[in-house]
């Protein structure tokens, strides 16, 4: 049995399985020790430092590994690409979610600088503070609203991004609550943040199905989905163009269709990928994330995955991309 | 002893009396408050921007530069520019970082460029650390609204 132990410069264990090592703990204060005969019954143990990692590999009870040094050699340097792998996508995952909520963050605190410049408050007790904010919204209505609604913005591309956290690394302990939801209303809700920007590329989004449709569904997950769903859709889909939204009740089937960034159909199974980007991508920003929480919070849901059918008939060609008419479908 | 009325003329001959008396000045304009471009090149919305705008700064914010020579990099003097999602026409490899080098190469001192970034540390790899170091300066894309005064007004000084 081969255990193993990567951990970074402050301690925190990466990955490993050492927990499974009945000695673990006699090790501990040794962790570069051999014990075996040539049966290979004992034990090995190494442990590396490299670059802001270390890994500790203990061998037990394998023969060929125990009695020859440069089986063990090779297994011990497998191990080691493994782990700076390891410790490298750790440390982009851990990266790209602080840069997320430092964006956030930033730009919410801003906003409020622009609207009430914090030094003015400086050294004021609470009501203070209360009574001179009260004096400014009441000289600034409208930047108040303005503020207000921008807030409301980047709090539900927090929630967004924080449910996709949990779905990505704590997926199996969400508790699914399908509950009735009015199925426009919430994907309206989550087109909130992006309404601007798609009013600004003069793409519409059009309802084929009535007001009042109701799906029973969990709300958190749903639009946790139509969320990374439109992030997406704003980056990608073609100026002066349509998103066009289809409900069959019969079939429980949202089906979006919209001309948006080619995908080679041999690309779309792994476009669902944590991390993976597109090939047509390259000029367009992300972390390609969003497909990925997509499928996981469908997975979660019990759902089918979601299906994308591209129509390569029809090619548009705009900023340096291609785009053609793409197909969604999701079985709620 | 010192002559005192020596000393009260000596007085007289401050910065800005040098700077003039130096020919290599005489066509330089001189930037401030008022004169000043200044450039954001972001994809995602900073409300700074705004800020600015409303102390009075001329300030404009691009998603990204498809040419080293768009007429709103000639324009402006003092340019900001974001590390992630901006530069993938310049450089697709090094987003921000390689554009501000390519800035930096064709522009060199007549223009402040300032790279920020959301990021949580600074990077570590060699190359991409190199570039960083390109930039007149750096600083985060949450800092408050007076770091991006701060950093304009040391812009300022640097460009005369």
């Amino acid at each position: 049995m081969i255990y193993f132990q990567i951990q970074d410069k402050n301690g925190q264990i990466l990955a490993g399985n050492m927990q499974g090592f009945s000695r673990m703990e006699d090790l501990q204060n040794n962790k570069n020790f051999s014990k075996h005969n040539k049966k290979g019954v004992g034990i090995k143990s190494v442990y590396l430092e490299i670059e802001n990692i270390s890994i500790w590999i203990v061998v037990e009870n394998e023969r060929d590994m125990l009695n020859s040094s440069k089986i063990f050699k090779k297994t011990v340097n497998i191990y080691k690409t493994v782990a700076l792998d390891v410790a490298k996508r750790h440390k982009e995952q851990i990266s790209a979610h602080a840069h997320v909520l430092n964006t956030l963050q930033g730009q919410i605190r801003q906003k409020i600088q622009g609207f009430a410049e914090d030094s003015k408050f400086y050294g004021d007790s609470y009501s203070e503070s209360m009574s001179k904010i009260v004096k400014i919204i009441e000289d600034n209505k409208e930047n108040a609203a303005d503020l207000i609604c921008y807030i409301q913005k980047r709090v539900i591309d927090m929630r967004a991004h924080l449910l996709g956290t949990e779905v990505i690394y704590l997926g199996g302990q969400y508790e699914i609550k399908p509950v009735s939801v009015s199925l426009k209303r919430a994907i309206l809700n989550q087109c909130t943040p992006f309404i601007n920007e798609l009013e600004n590329n003069k793409v519409k989004i059009r309802f084929f199905f009535e007001d009042d449709c109701k799906v029973l569904i969990d709300k958190n997950m749903f639009s946790l989905i139509m969320y990374n769903f439109f992030s997406n859709a704003v980056k990608y889909t073609k100026s002066d163009s349509e998103i066009r939204l289809n409900y069959s009740s019969d079939a429980k089937s949202l089906d979006i269709s919209m001309i948006s960034l080619k995908m080679e159909k041999s690309e779309i199974v792994s476009l669902s990928n944590n991390g993976v980007r597109g090939i047509h991508a390259h000029n367009i920003s992300g972390k390609g994330i969003g497909l990925f929480v997509i499928q996981q919070a469908l997975k979660l849901m019990d759902k089918n995955p979601m299906y994308i059918s591209p129509n390569h008939q029809n090619n548009y060609s705009e900023n340096n991309c291609v785009y053609n008419e793409n197909h969604f479908q999701f079985l709620l | 002893m010192p002559d005192i009325n020596l000393i009260k003329i000596e007085n007289k001959f401050n910065n800005n009396f040098w700077y003039f008396l130096n020919p290599k000045n005489w066509h330089k304009k001189n930037y401030t408050k008022d004169n000043v471009n200044i450039l954001f090149v972001d994809d995602l919305d900073m409300p700074v921007v705004d800020n600015l705008k409303k102390n009075g700064y001329r300030v404009k914010k691009v998603k990204d530069i498809k040419n080293i020579d768009d007429a709103d990099v000639k324009n402006s003097q003092i340019i900001f520019v974001d590390f992630d999602g901006v530069g993938k026409f310049v450089s697709p490899l090094h987003q921000g970082a390689g554009l501000v080098r390519e800035l930096k190469v064709r522009y060199e001192k007549s223009k402040y460029i300032v790279l920020y970034t959301a990021e949580p540390s600074m990077p570590t790899d060699t190359t991409m650390n190199e570039l960083f170091n390109i930039a007149d300066d750096r600083m985060r894309k949450d800092d408050d609204v007076t770091d991006f005064v701060d950093q304009i007004r040391e812009g300022l000084k640097k460009l005369k």
